[in-house]
């Protein structure tokens, strides 16, 4: 009777003692990345501040909330210590520059010069970028879009760190080697590939087509790989048509779009096409927007957005959208920290797929009969009439 | 001092009654707060669910997004302390968590492996919920840790001005969260008239939150104002649900009826064995104890096993664990599977057993193989120590049936005698089975299943006790001595029947074998068909409570009126009632049909088993043989249809066609009746 109690106890503490060895694992594991600290605030070896300076396009609203989300994550994890002056509604880089630069925000950091880009001053930026590294006295250039990113690049020649963030496709363009890591001394790039697809995806879902019509200037700034490596997949034809120049560096804008009208006739009478995507670059009038879009409304065609929504807001395509500032500028700004902190840039991850940031013009989809059910209303960023 | 010490026990044991009913009434209470609570969390992952799915459709990485965290934070922040959030990739890998999270707590989540579905699991006094939500390859969960016990407070005895409370704060909470969405719609540019279109979207929202019926959303609607425009105030309304308040209420209700009555079955049944105890502390002449005795000790013994046995099932399949590779399913089974084999093999090894160590601590070592067991497997509840546990309940019931044989074999001088002690010892067993399971049911209503196998160890360790003061050993010993030659069972011999005359296995087959496997409706199907579909645990307080009252009173008036039939015939009758009972739940499986099924089961409990028994021991050929021999014989194909009957039950009720199993299940019975019916010599 004693053995018989004896194995009663045995067999009931081996049943106690058996646990869930691989959820006792990843819980530990797990724990364990929560002790790991971010990047502690530090000033250069000499004691004194990191001086960054900013290429980009001035007037670009999404690069100026891209800007906002960095700063105010720099601020979160103490690297700036000030208060902004500013919120995120509507910003633009320049703006938020303005207020910051010469400005006393903390022990580690400052906001030295900025550089806002457009096609014509590209040597000249690289110039001035050139001297104040000859001089010693920036230590670090951040870059928002491809063109920027370039010229700091250039400009650059690795002897200081470059940032970039918001460039469709950093590869393409040559600002990197490779996605996973640069491969070239001091560069780092945000890469999103997954972008494209997404994008395609949650526009497929909207209103189905399969020939989708682009009209682009720069296949790095279009993204047109990216596209067209996602459109295949999803069985969608990819129909374009390049033109010599983007719209801001002509002065000839009636000629600029008379070509792009006469362009999408072709790409709607030729080619075929079901849908229509408003490239980068390409319009940046709201009435030529307009005017296109309405067109191709009538033909039932329904027209999206490749960035930004200025245009979604005064009435023309039925969506854009494009990557979510906020988490970007997450990304950018750990990244910055780590490159502050003494990392390599060309040794930190490239690549990050952030959330969309999806704004839709509800005129449109009610003309188009777009399919906009209601999880997709709740989950937009922005609704439009 | 007789009359005072017996009157101060029934005091005592009333006022112990008014107590515990007093727990169960502040318990069912609580439970309905804590269940209001529940569903507002329910309502709140799903809808961060929801979004985290539209984003992962649009795109969005959940393992590298940022604002994961946040997310985790904002589903906390209900209760500063009292929650904890933590988020679960499709592999089940953490990614996220609010800042208060808990190592085992995690490991918890992760040991849940929900899947598809939401799912609770219990962790002491904590509770939780694991919400899925779909990615692209597989599901995801948001799962809440939370603090049972602050969730489910009250206060004694504003019972039902606490409850409203809660109502209040429930569905103002919702309100808000509704308000908050509308606004939000608005601040992002979406016209009223087209969040005014929204309101069926809103209201799927709130689909399962049963104290609300709906929402109403507009410019014409009364209630809380989102926002403010030129046409006036766009409100939002939400109407509570008066039928679900009248139904907690009506539980409630229910729950407290269940507990008085089975109190007041435990009171009668207990009255008889104070009797005893005052007869052994005043040494009087314990003879006519002995049928007492036995039916005290077999209803106490039955109650305590009864209190858990039946929930290893559920909480197996709600935790979704296994063994071996084998689906959830059938682990689901084990418990009762092998409880079953247990007891079969307990009693081949009991004579052994009993003869060496002697009645007094073979009763002991009944008691301990329930509490020692049910103590670790309520400290360490998993798919090891319910199994584990469900074993040794076997062997406690094998033990207590030899023992019960044994001494009705010593005690009774002739054959009337036996019939009156194998009678006491059936309804202390039945009505234990009732009492127990349907304590059971309040227990695990009120307190989560894992509590079962704590009462079931504090009931064991009182009834050690009480045995051990109320046993006549002496006098038993005494008995012994007078028969010492006992017939022992014999398989070898059993099995050279077989050989001799196989038509006698058939027979066996399809009448104690069928018998047994009905029998086990109350223990392996009732509860596990109550947990799949939803319903509470209080209509199996009910089942169990209507199997024993059918099967010890109405089965004994039908006992008595099929003595004018042939025994065939009432054979039939009987294996008809289980047949029906089947019958009556093939359509759907809802509170009302197993209710019936299980008023049907009791009365094939009570009538049917021995009119079906009496039957197959009527055959010229089994009469003709040795009585031990049926007896062993009737002992493993029963036993066989107590192992099979488990598996052949969550076969049917995991299966993809329940309705088209239990018609195949009905269709069995039915055969079997025949068969019976067709029987011959």
């Amino acid at each position: 009777m004693k053995n018989a109690l004896l194995l009663l106890i045995i067999l009931s503490l081996c049943g106690c003692m058996h646990t869930d060895k691989l959820a006792v694992e990843k819980a530990d594991r797990y724990m364990e990345t929560l002790q790991e600290s971010t990047y502690a605030p530090c000033t250069r070896s000499d004691g004194k501040k990191h001086r960054v300076c900013i290429v980009a396009r001035g007037q670009y609203y999404p690069g100026g909330m891209l800007l906002y989300f960095a700063v105010d994550k720099l601020k979160r994890d103490g690297w700036i210590t000030s208060d902004l002056p500013f919120s995120s509604d509507r910003v633009y880089a320049d703006d938020i520059f303005n207020h910051l630069c010469g400005k006393d925000i903390g022990p580690y950091m400052e906001f030295t010069d900025f550089f806002s880009v457009n096609t014509k001053n590209r040597e000249a930026i690289q110039s001035n970028i050139d001297s104040l590294i000859q001089n010693k006295k920036i230590d670090m250039i951040i870059c928002i879009g491809t063109n920027a990113g370039i010229i700091g690049k250039t400009a650059s020649q690795g002897r200081i760190p470059v940032l970039v963030s918001f460039s469709v496709d950093p590869v393409t363009s040559g600002i990197t080697k490779d996605s996973d890591v640069s491969g070239i001394k001091n560069i780092w790039a945000h890469v999103d590939f997954s972008g494209s697809k997404n994008q395609l995806m949650l526009y497929k879902s909207i209103c189905d087509f399969t020939n989708l019509g682009m009209i682009y200037y720069s296949e790095s700034v279009a993204g047109l790989k990216g596209f067209q490596s996602a459109a295949e997949n999803m069985g969608i034809k990819i129909s374009s048509v390049k033109m010599d120049e983007d719209a801001s560096s002509t002065d000839d804008t009636d000629n600029y779009y008379s070509k792009y009208i006469s362009n999408i006739s072709t790409l709607v009478n030729e080619y075929k096409i079901d849908a229509f995507m408003i490239n980068s670059d390409m319009i940046n009038d709201e009435e030529a927007a307009d005017k296109i879009c309405n067109m191709l409304y009538e033909k039932g065609i329904p027209v999206f957005g490749q960035s930004g929504d200025e245009f979604i807001q005064k009435g023309s395509p039925l969506m854009s959208v494009t990557f979510d500032p906020k988490d970007d500028a997450v990304f950018l700004a750990i990244t910055a920290e780590g490159v502050l902190s003494g990392s390599k840039p060309e040794e930190m991850p490239q690549k990050y797929s952030s959330p969309l940031h999806i704004a839709i013009n509800k005129t449109a989809a009610d003309k188009l009969n777009a399919d906009l059910n209601y999880d997709i209303l709740k989950y937009a960023d922005k609704i439009y009439y | 001092m007789k009359k005072k010490f017996i009157l101060v026990i029934n005091i005592l044991i009333i006022l112990l009654s008014i107590i515990f009913t007093y727990g169960i009434l502040m318990s069912s209470a609580a439970n309905s707060c804590l269940e209001l609570r529940e569903q507002y969390f329910d309502f709140k992952t799903k809808s961060i669910a929801q979004r985290l799915e539209t984003g992962i459709k649009a795109g969005l990485d959940i393992n590298k997004y940022y604002g994961i965290d946040s997310l985790a934070e904002r589903m906390a922040m209900y209760s500063n302390g009292h929650i904890c959030a933590v988020v679960l990739n499709e592999n089940n890998d953490p990614i996220a968590s609010s800042l208060n999270i808990k190592r085992e707590y995690i490991a918890s989540v992760i040991s849940l492996r929900s899947d598809s579905e939401a799912a609770f699991a219990d962790l002491m006094n904590k509770r939780i919920l694991s919400q899925p939500f779909k990615t692209e390859n597989g599901y995801g969960h948001i799962a809440l840790v939370y603090d049972k016990t602050y969730f489910s407070r009250i206060k004694f005895p504003h019972l039902i001005a606490y409850y409203k409370e809660t109502l209040t704060n429930i569905s103002n909470l919702a309100l808000r969260d509704i308000v908050s969405d509308v606004k939000a719609l608005h601040d992002k540019g979406l016209k009223a008239d087209d969040i005014a279109s929204m309101e069926p979207y809103f209201n799927s929202m709130l689909s399962d939150f049963g104290l609300i019926e709906g929402v109403a959303v507009g410019y014409d609607t009364d209630g809380v104002s989102a926002f403010t425009t030129d046409e006036g105030s766009f409100n939002v309304n939400i109407v509570i649900n008066t039928e679900y308040i009248k139904k907690t209420y009506l539980w409630i209700f229910f729950t407290l009826v269940a507990t008085l009555i089975i109190c007041i079955m435990i009171v009668v049944e207990f009255v008889p064995v104070v009797k005893i105890i005052n007869s052994k502390v005043y040494n009087n002449d314990v003879t006519n104890n002995i049928p007492i005795f036995i039916r005290s000790i077999s209803f106490f013994v039955y109650l305590a096993v009864y209190t858990s046995l039946p929930y290893g099932a559920i909480i197996i399949n709600s935790r979704g664990e296994s063994i071996l590779g084998l689906p959830v399913s059938v682990c689901a089974s084990l418990p009762i599977t092998l409880e079953a084999i247990a007891l079969l093999v307990m009693l081949s090894v009991s004579p052994i057993i009993f003869n060496k160590t002697g009645i007094k601590k073979y009763t002991l070592t009944i008691g301990l193989c329930t509490v020692i067991p049910s103590f670790i497997c309520f400290a360490f509840t998993n798919i090891y120590t319910i199994i584990i546990c469900s074993v040794f309940l076997g062997i406690t019931q094998g033990a207590l049936k030899y023992l019960m044989n044994y001494l009705i074999s010593i005690c009774s001088e002739n054959a009337e005698d036996i019939s009156i002690n194998y009678g006491q010892f059936n309804i202390g067993t039945l009505t234990g089975i009732t009492v127990g399971g349907s304590l059971g049911s309040i227990i695990a209503a009120d307190s989560g299943y894992t509590s079962v196998y704590i009462a079931s160890a504090v009931i064991m360790l009182a009834i050690i006790a009480t045995a051990l003061i109320c046993m006549p050993y002496e006098y038993i010993n005494s008995l012994h001595n007078e028969h010492s030659l006992k017939k022992q069972y014999s398989y070898s011999a059993f099995l050279r029947l077989l050989m001799k005359s196989p038509g006698i296995l058939v027979n066996m087959i399809f009448s104690v074998g069928v018998v047994a496997i009905a029998l086990m409706y109350i223990v392996a199907f009732m509860p596990v068909a109550l947990d799949i579909n939803g319903l509470s645990p209080t209509v199996g307080t009910y089942g169990f409570l209507i199997y024993g009252i059918a099967g010890n009173y109405i089965s004994g008036y039908l006992l008595l009126k099929a003595k004018a039939l042939k025994r065939k015939t009432a054979a039939f009758i009987a294996m008809l009632t289980i047949a029906m009972a089947v019958l009556i739940i093939i359509p759907h499986i809802n509170t009302i049909t197993i209710l019936a099924a299980s008023l049907l089961a009791g009365i094939f409990d009570g009538y049917g088993a021995p009119s079906v028994t009496s039957a197959l021991l009527n055959f010229k050929k089994i009469k003709k043989t040795d009585s031990s021999l049926i007896l062993t014989g009737t002992s493993i194909i029963g036993g066989i249809g107590n192992v099979a009957a488990p598996i052949i039950y969550s076969m049917i009720l995991y299966s993809d066609n329940v309705s088209v199993n239990l018609c195949l299940l009905f269709a069995f019975f039915l055969f079997s009746g025949v068969y019976i019916l067709n029987m011959r010599d």
